[in-house]
């Protein structure tokens, strides 16, 4: 079975294709699995043998021709059937193992045809299995019961090994005119994206009391190309300081501000300046983890109920909130489970290699050795106490000063792969912590004018699995959220005493729905684009230029690879899945460290 | 096997070099002590260019620095250019902890007084030979800084409190890296501009076919270029970031033929050699699903070996 979706094994089927083309610099059209789910390793080289042989965007705008038809995905069948006898026989002398791959795939197309339940028999197209089981059948050397149209359908699907792509083309076509009496016209799927594209650029967000988190639920494993984009529509063009409702609602989410209202005033008034000027800030610990929402709400609600006349439209979105960010920690849980084996293993390489790399840049503490540098003034005790420890050499003991800080970005954007984030800052953590290395982790977004700072695990506590109460909601106002961040970490280390190594998880494009202040009449621009980009690079800027070494880890859609090297030069690295994690994250602490060594 | 000055001649290499390495070899004969520590090299480096790059530069008194990736057979072209020169090797694996001392030498108490005892660089320079300094940018820059003026025109290193050491002139130091590595580092300007940087190619599917039927002169030749087409299918696997480059392994692939040789089958000593070179479950499964994709497991001995 022939899909056009990627899912599950999608790397390992890919990695089948890409070694059969010979080449890795395309995304492959198609991939392969069996109704099972397994990876059809067979088929898939065959779409990358297709790839070597043929101009694969010949071929691909030809499939896409039919594409509209409500057979299209029977067609694909068909056709494919006749690729794979062409392909074997132009292949068959360069990698005679074909023949055997050949065999053992028809004799699972039996074994899975044998293990389908009533349900997924009767799903399959008649037309397409007949030609299936004849191919595989004259494969395993068996009979060929087919006679009439079906027998004339199987011998034209029998493509021959000396086509050229224009051959194929023109086969298929003729394929399509002898049983089908129709030939494949133009794609509409231009037509139908440009109308959804239209349709979803109608789409705003408004500011304003009525600014929700938003908190949703996909597969969560992240979908690049479907990032969510917020956008600013006309009517929200001139911000509004936040006011005391705002600050309720915040508070109803997330909880206290951990610091005081003194010692907030000063944190704003040094951070909330000039662009960011009508902003706020709000700084909490999350006592959501492993508490029943239920308790957490009533918990709110009480406070709420001293404290002032219950708003209930704050008090239902703030629930809202609550209940979707328990839900959302569950799944981040269920998918770590589901790919426990995949965590597990990043874990292990990352942490392998994260040790090897601090390991070199750790202080090794003298010891007294019998050889080594000789120590002057203790070398009267040769001769005299008779005492041959008077050298000093590197002992196996290491002194490291190095501490990282993991900050996530917990803004709507992220909302498609909240799982996968919130899996892969797991990774780091655990792999971090594996190497007893001290690890702060943050999220931060900015709602209804508050930048929210979350500590999801602090540097004492040895729980990574913290991580994931991470939710994604919000805007992303990265420069506040930088030097916020920038200063927290100065805060706990007044002395500079440690290497700071500040990572990002982010998928750099800053985005607020309040503008950046002016001081003018008129409110002040939106914070989006190409202003709020070179707002968050100097905030990084100033970060590095305070001794905090500030890179990200680039999880977003190829079209912001411009912002990320805007923002933050070439201290980022690109991930797209957790297998990755490990060679990406350590050659960027790497980097890192090679251009600025700790002290 | 015959004498490498032969192979070169064979893979077609300047004539006027191989002479010159002749001469080289007349004037500084290595004494009966060191004669052990000449090498007598197991397989020989493939690849005409880069052999005349890396004579001319040894020839013209210079340091060579080889940098390539792995499995680029950057440490069998060492041997192999001791074993041209007939000089012998004094080697040395770089790693994190190195220091000077490490290095040239270090001060110990013999029972009675506080002596020197030297170090490899120490050694090569004083005794002349070739210094192979293995992974050369895994140790720290600033303990490779005593290196330095043994390396540029001055040619000696001055040990404090002890002697000057003169640079013998058959001395040569060929410092080997590979990028990529966890742990290891850039080399810094000063360290590198004492080296003629020699990038080692990744061996050609040519090359590959004739070191293995060289190694194995009765293997069976389809099944050879099986074996040469399943190596340059794992190369483009690393060189795309797909899999690490632990698997891709040119001593494991031989190793593998060994192995094949002794009775098991393809599919256990591909297991060995070069599948399991990873301990990532699913980068072994990748690895494994282009072996599968090449090499049928049950392939025997009396298949591959004619």
């Amino acid at each position: 079975m022939i899909r056009r979706e990627y899912t599950g094994n999608a790397r390992r089927a890919r990695n089948y294709i890409w070694n059969a083309a010979g080449r890795y610099d395309f995304e492959p059209p198609y991939i392969a699995f069996y109704p099972t789910g397994e990876v059809d390793m067979y088929f898939n080289m065959v779409i990358g043998l297709a790839v070597k042989w043929f101009d694969m965007d010949c071929l691909t705008a030809f499939f896409d021709s039919y594409r509209s038809s409500r057979s299209a995905d029977e067609y694909d069948e068909f056709l494919w059937l006749g690729i794979e006898n062409c392909v074997f026989a132009k292949e068959i002398s360069e990698r005679p193992i074909l023949a055997q791959l050949r065999i053992d795939r028809a004799n699972d197309f039996f074994r899975i045809q044998n293990s389908l339940s009533r349900q997924q028999v009767e799903m399959q197209s008649m037309a397409v299995y007949d030609q299936q089981a004849a191919r595989w059948s004259e494969v395993l050397g068996r009979h060929v019961l087919l006679a009439g149209k079906k027998r004339k359908m199987y011998e034209f699907l029998k493509f021959e090994g000396n086509l050229s792509t224009e051959g194929l083309i023109a086969r298929m076509k003729e394929f399509f005119e002898e049983f089908f009496h129709f030939t494949p016209g133009i794609s509409e799927e231009k037509r139908s994206f440009r109308l959804a594209d239209s349709l979803r650029r109608g789409l705003g967000k408004r500011r304003g009391s009525s600014e929700k988190l938003m908190v949703r639920t996909a597969d969560g494993g992240g979908i690049t190309d479907k990032d969510v984009q917020l956008t600013h529509t006309a009517g929200m063009r001139y911000g509004f300081a936040p006011d005391k409702k705002d600050e309720d609602y915040i508070r109803a989410c997330f909880g206290d501000c951990v610091y005081s209202d003194e010692e907030m005033r000063i944190l704003e008034e040094a951070l909330c300046t000039d662009g960011d000027a009508a902003c706020r800030l709000w700084v909490v610990r999350p006592e959501r983890n492993g508490i029943a929402v239920g308790e957490m709400m009533d918990a709110r609600s009480s406070s709420e109920e001293g404290a002032a006349p219950r708003n209930t439209a704050i008090s239902k979105d703030a629930r809202d909130f609550l209940t979707k960010s328990a839900d959302q920690r569950h799944r981040n849980e269920k998918y770590c489970e589901k790919n426990a084996l995949m965590i597990h293993e990043s874990i292990k390489r990352l942490s392998a290699a994260l040790g090897t790399l601090f390991e070199s840049y750790s202080r090794h503490l003298p010891e007294k050795a019998r050889a080594g540098r000789l120590v002057a003034r203790n070398a009267y005790r040769l001769s005299v106490v008779h005492d041959p420890y008077v050298f000093l050499r590197d002992g196996d003991e290491t002194e490291n000063n190095i501490r990282v800080t993991l900050l996530l970005d917990a803004s709507m954007s992220r909302l498609y792969s909240q799982e996968k984030i919130a899996a892969e800052a797991y990774v780091i953590a655990a792999s971090l912590e594996r190497v007893h290395i001290p690890l702060e982790i943050l999220s931060y977004r900015t709602i209804r004018g508050f930048t929210v700072i979350e500590k999801l695990k602090g540097v004492a506590e040895k729980k990574p699995e913290s991580v994931l109460s991470y939710t994604a909601g919000g805007w992303n106002r990265d420069s506040l959220a930088f030097r916020t961040v920038g200063r927290m970490i100065r805060e706990e280390d007044p002395n500079r005493a440690q290497s700071h190594i500040l990572l990002i998880l982010t998928d750099a494009s800053p985005n607020d729905s309040m503008p950046i202040a002016t001081g003018g009449l008129r409110g002040g621009r939106e914070y989006e684009g190409e202003l709020s980009v070179r707002e968050a690079r100097k905030a990084v800027d100033r970060l590095r230029e305070d001794g905090i070494r500030t890179s990200a880890i680039f999880l977003g859609a190829s079209a912001h690879m411009d912002n990320v090297h805007q923002i933050f030069g070439k201290e980022y690295v690109r991930i797209q899945s957790i297998a990755q994690l490990a060679d990406g994250v350590s050659e960027l602490i790497a980097m890192m460290l090679r251009e600025s060594p700790p002290d | 096997m015959s004498d490498i000055l032969d192979f070169l001649r064979e893979e077609g290499v300047s004539g006027d070099l191989i002479r010159e390495v002749e001469d080289f070899r007349g004037r500084y004969p290595v004494s009966g002590e060191y004669s052990d520590r000449v090498p007598e090299p197991q397989y020989y480096y493939y690849g005409k260019e880069t052999w005349e790059m890396a004579l001319a530069v040894l020839l013209a008194g210079r340091n060579l620095l080889l940098a390539g990736p792995k499995a680029t057979g950057k440490n069998v072209l060492c041997e192999n250019l001791a074993a041209a020169f007939g000089q012998p090797v004094w080697n040395v694996s770089f790693h994190i902890n190195m220091d000077a001392s490490y290095l040239i030498g270090t001060d110990t108490f013999d029972g009675t007084r506080v002596t020197f005892r030297p170090g490899p660089i120490y050694l090569c320079a004083e005794r002349g030979g070739f210094g192979v300094l293995d992974e050369i940018n895994m140790a720290k820059n600033e303990s490779l800084a005593v290196l330095h003026s043994a390396l540029d025109f001055r040619r000696a290193i001055d040990v404090p409190g002890y002697d000057l050491i003169r640079v013998k002139p058959q001395t040569r130091f060929i410092g080997t890296m590979n990028y990529g590595y966890a742990g290891t580092r850039e080399l810094n300007e000063a360290l590198s501009s004492r080296f003629a940087i020699l990038s080692v190619p990744e061996i050609s599917e040519n090359d590959l076919d004739r070191l293995i039927k060289r190694s194995f002169p009765d293997i069976n030749s389809k099944i050879c270029t099986q074996f040469v087409k399943l190596f340059a299918e794992l190369m483009k696997k690393t060189e795309k970031a797909e899999i690490s480059d632990r698997a891709l392994d040119l001593r494991g692939l031989l190793d593998a033929l060994s192995l094949i040789r002794e009775g098991l089958t393809a599919g256990q000593a591909l297991r060995m050699c070069i599948v399991d070179k990873t301990f990532d479950a699913y980068e072994q499964s990748l690895i494994m699903d282009v072996v599968k994709a090449r090499i049928p497991a049950e392939l025997s001995r009396a298949v591959v070996f004619e």
